[in-house]
């Protein structure tokens, strides 16, 4: 019987193996390549009473002998065995398939080209001349989707007609590339090569594998060639610099050339986005991206606000309800104050703290979704060059927006120390999302509709901060003359996927729900105790007392003593903030107490904790403590994460104790602003 | 092409992918496919960071916030 031999040769993900299984069906035989862990794929089918041996060659980027894969594939093809190698093209990215062609040009093989995923393709706008890509290489070459099993005519009598008549690419362009990269060397080592290679063809091929210091093209030519040849030929290769490098890059040229002779791209929207793309990365792209970012924590406020309703007044609703079955079962009252001043609180606050989560996630997630959170890193990367950073320091930076520990780890990726330390510094004044949360809710309680205005300020503060860190540890940290060069791929723009969105908010909102719970919970029970007095009168407590002889030093910096308490907790992790706030502003003498004043009173028009706390915390006062809870120490596992990545002592405590000072220093210069507005 | 963009950070640029396209009158796909060129035979490393800040963002107990990291754009840099 007359059986045939093809092996599917691509790189990655080019629908090898979906052609392998259309062809093949159930005819498949799965093992390992003699000696190596790496799995063999063979099978069987007959078309026109011809039987065809089909082997799945492992995916490879080019034919170098780097990887097990790339050795069984390069042995593979340069054996005897193959009939004819079946080439698969990514039609829709196919500059990137068709480095594997250029570098199998000189194999002296007979080949078939197939452009797979041709629907994906022309919904891209690419159209490909087959017929000329055919004239070009003088090889057999053929469209279409290896997934539509109804279309698999034209390949088989392409595969019919290319076995009949087998022909290896068309070289000569390739070559004179190769010869104009690398000059008059290159003619020396090819004739060497031509010593050791089967065909003038292959001599072309081996000549620029040799170029290139591959390992296993060496190896053959010190067998073949006698020990003076190979000494000459390593002396004309030590005269080529670069050489993996002029040979990749003159099959580039060739790649250019040929894809402008036979394929055209033609986007089908392509001004639109262009027109967008502009926007966002050109001249304008900054301001842009601080005024969206604004706009985006803003609108987050939308969908955060009937779970900050519900959550601050949680515990005046549920309070008299709690209060009465306590009663009705004889429990001492304390049980029933603790459950709605520690319990009932700090399961509110932490609600409103993840509504806040939630409405963060689902714009930035949103504006995620569509690409545009990675143009923001673009555009600030020139940013971060002025004040000497690597374009890399962007990353940590983003990250922070997530949690400031993970950017300190990212940080590890910068090279030097000073720039890691310079960046590392930078990030921890990146709001972290913990930090949005609270603040989101703390700037909502205080200051309501004015809310977004406060964050604004802060946004431009967090501006300045960098500026300023830059120029204060700058010059010591980033010497002049280390900043490199860097390259940054873009996501492409696309449509949110809505599910996918819906399910990572929600899904965040419970995570942070569940976790920061624990931790108001006990940081909110511990101080509760601290506040806790039989007689209901705080003043008699020992927090008050502590709290009362350190007040009028913390209210110079605008902090009464209930949130330089928060202050304090908030180094810990920003979340204990609201631990601390939901147990001082819980306890007597404190917002519940003010109702019970003032429904005796007649006054009661407050009904919910934000408006009490309110009435115990002034504007000014408020908008201190905003600030120096945004610039406080991000958590203690940060702090850790620091030290664990600039290794020094020193400048973990000089990073420390610049935020605490930073912090108070803004919550000094915001409160007397705030005195002067309100 | 590839010689190009080699030189182009060596200079010191920090450019997208979409910049080097115009600047060399190429596509996006074909500097995207020299990247990955580049990249294979040494010259340029990605050092996008999931191998680090993931890593520790995960392991972190702490926090009840993790980072996310798919918003960050690929980023290339020469090899030294």
């Amino acid at each position: 019987m007359n059986v045939k031999t093809i092996a599917l040769l691509s790189q990655p993900n080019a629908g090898k193996s979906t052609l392998f299984n259309g062809l093949t069906g159930s005819k498949q035989h799965v093992g390992n390549w003699p000696g190596k862990t790496v799995e063999k794929k063979e099978g069987l089918f007959t078309k026109d009473a011809c039987t065809y041996k089909v082997v799945d060659l492992p995916g490879s980027y080019s034919l170098s002998a780097n990887s097990d894969e790339e050795i069984v594939t390069r042995d593979f093809i340069l054996g005897d065995e193959a009939d004819l190698i079946v080439l698969m093209v990514d039609a829709s990215q196919c500059e990137r398939s068709l480095y594997m062609l250029a570098d199998y040009i000189g194999i002296d093989k007979p080949i078939m080209i197939v452009f797979n995923m041709i629907d994906i393709a022309q919904n891209k706008g690419i159209t490909i001349d087959v017929a000329a890509f055919e004239r070009e290489l003088g090889v057999p070459c053929v469209a279409m989707s290896a997934n539509n099993l109804k279309g698999y005519d034209d390949f088989y009598n392409k595969l019919a007609h290319a076995v009949s008549d087998p022909k290896a690419p068309q070289t000569e362009a390739l070559f004179n590339k190769f010869r104009e990269a690398i000059g008059s060397a290159y003619d020396d080592v090819h004739a060497l090569a031509a010593q050791v290679a089967k065909t003038n063809e292959q001599a072309v091929w081996l000549t620029c594998k040799l170029i290139e210091s591959d390992d296993a093209a060496l190896l053959s030519a010190k067998s073949s060639l006698s020990d003076a040849q190979f000494n000459s030929l390593n002396k004309f290769l030590d005269k080529i610099s670069n050489g993996n490098l002029l040979t990749a890059n003159a099959r580039f040229e060739w790649i250019c050339a040929l894809i402008s002779r036979v394929a055209a791209n033609k986007p089908l929207r392509p001004h639109k986005m262009k027109r967008l793309d502009r926007a966002f990365t050109g001249r304008f792209g900054k301001p842009l991206a601080i005024f969206i970012i604004i706009a985006a924590l803003v609108v987050s406020f939308i969908p955060a606000t009937p779970f900050m309703t519900v959550g601050m007044n949680l515990a005046v609703v549920l309070r008299e309800p709690v209060m009465n079955i306590v009663t009705s079962m004889n429990l001492p009252i304390v049980v029933g104050r603790f459950f709605v001043e520690v319990v009932l609180m700090a399961i509110g606050f932490c609600l409103s703290m993840a509504g806040f989560v939630l409405g963060v996630s689902l714009v930035f997630g949103y504006l995620e979704e569509t690409g545009y959170m990675a143009r923001v890193s673009y555009v600030f990367d020139h940013t971060m060059s002025k004040m000497g950073l690597q374009g890399k320091s962007i990353m940590p930076m983003i990250v922070s927006l997530g949690c400031t520990m993970a950017g300190t780890g990212g940080a590890r990726v910068i090279d030097t120390w000073g720039q890691k330390t310079l960046t590392i510094m930078l990030a921890w004044a990146v709001p972290c999302a913990a930090t949005w949360s609270v603040i989101g809710l703390t700037t909502s309680t205080f200051f309501g509709a004015w809310a977004p205005l406060v964050i604004v300020a802060l946004f431009i503060v967090v501006l300045f901060h960098f500026w300023l860190t830059a120029k204060l540890f700058g010059k010591v940290l980033v010497p002049k003359g280390q900043s490199a060069g860097l390259i940054m791929e873009l996501p492409p723009y696309h449509k949110p996927k809505w599910r996918n969105l819906i399910r990572f908010v929600f899904g965040r909102f419970f995570s942070v729900f569940k976790k920061a719970l624990k931790v108001v919970m006990i940081i909110s029970a511990i101080l509760w105790l601290l506040a806790y007095t039989p007689s209901n009168d705080i003043t008699q407590s020992m927090i008050y007392k502590m709290g009362k002889s350190v007040e009028p030093v913390t209210l110079l910096f605008g902090l009464p003593w209930q949130l330089f308490i928060a202050w304090i907790v908030s180094g810990l992790g920003k979340e204990a903030a609201l631990g601390a706030m939901s147990a001082l502003f819980g306890v007597s003498g404190s917002s519940i107490q003010i109702i019970d004043t003032m429904q005796m009173s007649g006054q009661l028009d407050l009904t919910s904790i934000s408006a009490q706390m309110t009435a115990l915390v002034t504007p000014a006062q408020a908008l201190a403590f905003v600030f120096a809870f945004a610039f406080n120490i991000p958590c203690t596992v940060a702090l850790a994460s620091t030290y664990n990545e600039i290794h020094s002592a020193k400048w973990t405590a000089i990073i420390t104790g610049y935020y605490i000072a930073s912090s108070l220093a803004y919550a000094f210069i915001m409160y007397h602003i705030g005195l002067v507005i309100f | 092409m590839l010689i190009k963009i080699i030189e182009m950070l060596e200079r010191g640029e920090r450019l997208s992918t979409a910049d080097i396209a115009k600047r060399l009158d190429q596509s996006e796909t074909i500097v995207k496919s020299a990247m990955i060129q580049l990249e294979e035979i040494g010259y340029i490393k990605n050092v996008f960071c999931n191998d680090n800040c993931v890593q520790k963002c995960d392991s972190c107990k702490g926090c009840p916030f993790k980072a996310n990291i798919s918003m960050l754009p690929k980023i290339w840099e020469i090899v030294k």
